[in-house]
């Protein structure tokens, strides 16, 4: 059986520990709202900021509910604990809806309606079977941490392909932070019989939060995340300036693919000669619109997006290599028929993986 | 039995800011290295960004040990060497700090390496006199010169700074002195005060409060910038250009390298045939703000009549900042010149009118 107050030497240890953490989660929420607000006020989409300044903020006051309980005001540790399940159960309603929101198709918010009833039963359970509390908790938990590995694993996904080694780390982290947690639960405690279960517990969860600050930083922009939602338009055109292949991404006025591939293209060229520079035109920015450049062999590719990602520019290479590569036989011998370009916009869908918005 | 607490329920919350404090102080320290680190990665080495990042890590390593020492170790010889360890990390965080300043910045201290000699003597005194009373004295000097060489050297990058970067700048003192505050709150002998007043613990707490408060102004002020890239804002600049958008000519250009760079007559047409051609084609009514060639960078900034241009290795707040200044000095003091140029021309050579410029510049940029 668990007694709370929690003891000496435990309370020693699991009070400055418990606290570091609170630290680190209400830290890096702190961080993720402030570059939401950041991105916001720069009229930027920024979705997944506020979806992690949530998770880490909701984890941070439940960490508090659970210290005050378990240490100070132990004869109402009931009220404690459902304070801190109900904040990570509001969070989670908070989150999914959020998440869910940004789906186009209907019955969309399914996991918004759980934590609805997850938050009903536990305030029903609270009043009427507070003895089976930690118990109807603990199943709430199970359904809260698949929701959140399927979400991360979905955000790994998208990065997967460009930051490989930042992906496992992030999600390594995870997986520590909610083992981590788990270790902190009384079952635990009960199971392996004693605090030290919940010692090694924060410590595991302070290993996965170290390496989430760590690899979530050493990803250029969590902007990248929502790359696709960022890119205007995709160009295609030779270095002379003839147009090959304008897409257009967003429902804007279509370009003058001859005016903006012979433009475009002349900017690049002047650039070149007057700077004295071998350099090549890479981006030109003008507020919110910015042009990306990358030049092949034969080929200038020219992205128009709202930021200037680093996964763009990774893609924009991409698109030229390949299209330099599918059509090497007949750019090398091109009479000017433009036709022959049509399957470009495979290649672009392929590379891109989007669907028009 | 416990030294440093005084006996209250709160004594385990008391340890656990502690902890917070010297993981904050960590952090900071980690955030200056990953930044020293990254612009290794391009060659370019910053004894200052890594004298900063070793501060503040011997800082907090300094710290974890004498919280660790006071909270848990029994007094003895245990205790006297963890504690002589502790203060000399944190006299070897102001060293590196001390030496770093003073290496880099020879002309500007002129203090020889005194300061690091200093603390090279401070520190080699500390183990003959942990029961004598002048020991408070010493690691009061450690702590002062601890607190004052950064403050020292903010106050001068402050003075050389423009815009943002200075006002976020500013921030950073009023965060070392609530640190400094807030850490001189902790020491046994004011927490022996401390006990004897009324409301100890809320004070106590209070003071961890404003420890934290102070490095998240610490922390607020020296990000969101490259400190190491502003620290050189200066020698990033190549060449500057005005130029006159009616008539799409250059009305100044000046070389900072002294090379002869871009042709500065078709270097005007061009940027101002970009900005029409751009504007074309993209719905919004902004301007174009940075054209970027991989190692240069051609930062422009709008005035009602005029567009300058700024190639530059580098796009920095405190370069954008001048920019502004610039343009808004220049139609200034030049209105009159821009709407009548053509009739000067019998005076004075177009060049001659806007010789003050050189001043105007040299001001902004103390170059």
């Amino acid at each position: 059986m668990v007694g709370y107050p929690i003891a000496s030497p435990y309370r020693e240890i699991l009070i400055p520990l418990e606290m570091a953490i609170v630290f680190v989660f209400l830290e890096i929420s702190s961080y993720f709202f402030y570059r939401y607000l950041k991105n916001k006020r720069n009229k930027m989409p920024s979705v997944v900021e506020l979806d992690w300044g949530i998770i880490f903020g909701v984890f941070g006051i439940a960490f508090i509910s659970y210290i005050m309980g378990d240490n100070f005001f132990t004869n109402n540790r009931p009220v404690y604990l459902i304070l801190g399940y109900m904040a990570l159960n509001i969070g989670g309603i908070l989150f999914f809806y959020h998440v869910e929101s940004l789906k186009p198709q209907k019955h969309k918010f399914k996991f918004t309606l759980l934590f609805l009833i997850v938050l009903f039963i536990f305030i029903i359970t609270y009043f009427f079977f507070p003895s089976i509390l930690q118990l109807v908790a603990s199943t709430a938990s199970f359904l809260a941490y698949s929701g959140l590995i399927i979400y991360f694993l979905v955000i790994v996904k998208r990065i997967w392909a460009f930051y490989r080694l930042y992906s496992i780390g992030l999600f390594l982290g995870i997986i520590f932070w909610l083992v981590g947690y788990a270790g902190n639960t009384d079952a635990a405690i009960t199971i392996f019989g004693g605090f030290y279960i919940r010692v090694l517990g924060d410590v595991v969860i302070l290993i996965g939060m170290i390496l989430v600050a760590l690899f979530l930083n050493s990803i250029p922009s969590l902007g990248e995340l929502g790359w696709q939602k960022k890119i205007k338009n995709v160009i295609l055109t030779t270095k002379g300036g003839v147009g090959l292949f304008v897409e257009n991404f967003q429902d804007r006025q279509p370009l003058d693919e001859v005016l903006v591939a012979g433009a475009l293209t002349g900017i690049s060229i002047f650039i070149k000669s007057v700077m004295n520079s071998n350099g090549k035109i890479h981006v030109i920015s003008k507020g919110n619109d910015k042009f990306l450049f990358y030049e092949g062999k034969s080929v200038i590719g020219i992205l128009l997006v709202e930021q200037d990602l680093e996964i763009l520019k990774y893609l924009l290479k991409e698109l030229v290599r390949q299209f330099e590569e599918f059509y090497s036989t007949i750019l090398d011998k091109w009479t000017g028929n433009i036709e022959l370009f049509k399957p470009t916009k495979y290649l672009v869908d392929s590379i891109f993986s989007v669907q028009k918005i | 039995m416990d030294l440093y607490y005084i006996d209250s329920p709160l004594k385990n919350v008391f340890i656990g800011f502690d902890y917070i404090i010297a993981i904050f102080i960590l952090q900071i320290g980690l955030l200056f290295m990953r930044k020293w680190y990254k612009e290794a990665e391009k060659q370019s080495k910053n004894f200052i960004i890594l004298g900063f990042s070793a501060y503040f890590i011997l800082f907090s390593i300094g710290l974890f040990v004498v919280f660790f020492t006071m909270n848990y170790v029994l007094p003895g010889q245990e205790f006297n060497l963890l504690f002589t360890v502790s203060v000399f990390l944190r006299g070897l965080a102001g060293f590196v700090l001390a030496f770093a300043l003073e290496r880099t910045h020879q002309t500007i201290f002129r203090t020889r390496y005194f300061i690091s000699l200093c603390l090279i003597g401070l520190l080699a005194a500390v183990p003959f006199i942990l029961d004598s009373p002048f020991l408070y004295t010493i690691l009061n000097m450690i702590n002062f010169i601890l607190l004052a060489l950064p403050v020292g050297f903010t106050v001068y990058f402050i003075m050389n700074n423009f815009g943002v970067i200075r006002q976020k700048l500013i921030i950073t003192i009023p965060g070392f002195l609530l640190l400094g505050f807030g850490l001189y709150l902790t020491t046994p002998r004011i927490l022996d005060i401390i006990e004897a007043m009324a409301f100890s613990s809320q004070l106590i707490l209070s003071s961890k409060f404003l420890t934290i408060l102070g490095m998240v102004l610490i922390l607020d002020g020296f990000s969101g910038f490259s400190f190491f890239l502003e620290t050189q804002w200066q020698e990033n600049m190549i060449s500057l250009c005005i130029i006159d958008k009616t008539r799409m000519k250059s009305v100044y250009y000046k070389n900072f390298k002294g090379e002869t760079g871009e042709s500065n007559e078709i270097f005007a047409g061009g940027i101002t045939g970009i900005e029409t051609v751009i504007k074309q084609f993209t719905s919004s009514n902004e301007e174009i703000d940075v054209i970027n060639l991989g190692s240069k960078l051609i930062i422009l900034s709008h005035g009602e009549k005029i567009i300058v241009a700024l190639v530059t290795k580098k796009n920095l707040p405190n370069a954008r900042h001048i920019l502004k200044e610039l343009t808004r000095k220049f139609e200034f003091f030049f209105w009159d010149y821009l709407k009548y140029y053509e009739s000067y021309n019998s005076i004075l050579t177009q060049s001659e009118i806007f010789k003050p410029m050189e001043m105007l510049i040299r001001n902004l940029i103390k170059a």
